[in-house]
């Protein structure tokens, strides 16, 4: 099993390699998003802002640093979608997808081997990106460590959804619409942008049971803010549940897609 | 002369077509990518300008552009930018479909125009961004709140001249990805760049110099801040008349250049045999 999603890694960053604009997407992306809603703050605090006009609607006065924290985890779920749910997709549309379930490899491991290779670009794509907020927009990370447990505790969940959501995507033999539907919900419920006090108080309700509201808010703490560990414990244990439930349900989601679709014969159709 | 006019829109009615079959074909790709997708990308700015709203009105928007109603600001904004996102993915996108499906070489070896083959993929993208945005512009309105002040069909107007330009940057774009067999960053990369430096969410005047200098180069840049002006009125860079003046000469310009990459792409990509490489 190991071998087998040791392979596909190799295999997945081996074809990330091969094409250049990727990498540099990766580099360009993290500090190219937060600029859109860097400008549209600044032309809604007005020409007069001062840094409590920010405090007063962000709950922050570092509007830079608060919007950094939200577009760089919500693009990291995003591109884990897209990946995902795109990858068995691809294998399905190319024709290929039979050819390698009748491997004797563990067909977990195809999508294992994904999760691996994402979670190592993710990892690259962050260390290039705190590098450049430094230069672009002269954020620093106040508190590393926290900020770091944090960042590691998303982990979890956002490579079980990406489990589940290529489940889903090979079952509904689509991976766009799924995609925009998926990532519309946290980009709308998660306060990637602003607090998520501003949400219709119902709203609120729905926000606060998402784990990416919950990384958000954690890492605008501790990066942001300074926060130490302790100020966002419940944060934590809130992420690790999700990461476990999500996990477990990622790898039953597999299954049962695997079962129907070798029953229904419908592996080489798309 | 007529006769090849004729031909070319007869190939890009057909290629139009088939494209809307394949898309009907998936209806829920076409409701979650049509409706869900605009409309959430409106939400991270909706509440943003709540955030920072007083009794529905933002005074700090409204010291910049004339008019504190956030929602329509960005509605109007969004209009421009849909459009923008349809020809650009249109163009290069389904050339790296026809490159991966491996189709490409064989439809370009039909006796039909590439050019009308491109143009009737983005035919099909641009009828489908016009019933997508009359349906999100309706949803939009009733969840937000749209309130348009001018004569919207007078800001239609402003809305021709710039799918032109955009079918230019589309061809250059296309070229683009014949030369480098990548659509997906490349695509999303302009289309973001394009739309953030045309002031789909702020009025341009909030962007540092040298941006604003490449801002000013875009059509845009002029269709956003003139539809905006005669639709909410707004205060504009220039006036309305100047404005749509610069994006007939920017929009002429642009389908010349790209028209112009896209055959220099096109005979490189011939005479070195890469068509069928992805």
């Amino acid at each position: 099993m190991l071998r087998a999603v040791a392979a596909v890694a190799r295999r997945e960053l081996v074809i990330f390699g091969r094409y250049p604009s990727w990498f540099i997407g990766t580099v360009i992306w993290p500090v190219l998003f937060p600029a859109a809603y860097v400008f549209s703050i600044r032309a809604l605090a007005g020409p007069a802002a001062t840094p409590q006009t920010y405090a007063d609607a962000l709950g922050v006065s570092d509007y830079a640093g608060f919007l950094i924290v939200g577009t760089t985890l919500w693009m990291w779920v995003n591109i884990t979608l897209w990946s995902m749910g795109g990858a068995l997709r691809q294998e399905q549309l190319g024709g290929t997808l039979e050819a390698n379930w009748l491997t004797p490899a563990p067909r977990l491991a195809v999508l294992a081997g994904d999760a691996v290779a994402n979670g190592a670009i993710a990892l690259l794509q962050m260390g290039v990106s705190v590098a450049l907020f430094v230069i672009v927009y002269g954020f620093h990370v106040r508190s590393p460590l926290a900020s770091l447990a944090v960042l590691l505790a998303n982990f979890p969940w956002v490579y079980g959804l990406g489990l589940l959501f290529a489940s889903l995507v090979v079952w509904a033999k689509e991976v766009n619409g799924m995609v925009q539907l998926v990532r519309g919900v946290f980009l709308v419920l998660c306060g990637m942008t602003y607090p998520v006090a501003v949400l219709p108080h119902w709203l609120q309700g729905v926000s606060w049971v998402l784990p990416l509201t919950h990384g958000i808010e954690a890492l605008r703490r501790t990066a942001v803010a300074g926060a130490s560990w302790g100020a966002v414990g419940g944060d934590l244990a809130w992420l690790l549940g999700w990461g476990a439930a999500l996990l477990l349900a990622g790898v039953a989601a597999f299954r049962w897609t695997d079962r129907r679709m070798r029953r229904l014969g419908s592996v080489g159709t798309y | 002369m007529i006769g090849k006019w004729s031909h070319a829109l007869r190939v890009a009615g057909a290629v139009a077509a088939q494209r809307w079959r394949q898309s009907l074909r998936y209806p829920m790709n076409f409701v979650l990518n049509g409706v869900v997708q605009p409309l959430s990308w409106l939400a991270p700015v909706y509440f943003l300008g709540r955030a920072f709203a007083v009794d529905g009105r933002v005074p700090g928007l409204a010291a910049y552009t004339g008019s504190g109603d956030f929602t329509s600001f960005f509605l109007s904004g969004a209009i421009v930018a849909g459009l923008v996102g349809s020809v650009l993915w249109g163009m290069g996108f389904a050339l790296k479909q026809q490159m991966d499906q491996g189709v490409l070489e064989a439809n370009w070896l039909t006796p039909s125009s590439r050019f009308a083959q491109l143009v009737g993929v983005s035919l099909f993208d641009l009828t489908y961004t016009v019933v997508q945005f009359a349906i999100t512009l309706g949803l939009a309105a009733a969840l937000f709140g749209f309130h348009p002040t001018g004569s919207f069909w007078l800001a239609l107007g402003f809305l021709v001249p710039v799918i032109a330009g955009l079918y230019g940057f589309g061809f250059a774009l296309a070229g683009a990805v014949l030369l480098m067999r990548d659509a997906n960053m490349l695509i999303d990369t302009s289309n973001f760049i394009v739309n953030v430096l045309s002031g789909e969410n702020f009025p341009v005047k909030v962007l540092p110099p040298a941006l604003l200098a490449i801002s000013l180069a875009l059509p845009t840049t002029y269709a956003m801040d003139g539809l905006r002006g005669l639709l909410l009125g707004t205060r504009t860079l220039w006036p309305v008349t100047w404005e749509f003046a610069a994006l007939c000469v920017l929009a002429a310009w642009l389908i010349v250049l790209g028209r112009w990459s896209f055959l220099a792409v096109e005979r490189f990509c011939r005479r070195r045999g890469t068509l069928a490489l992805r």
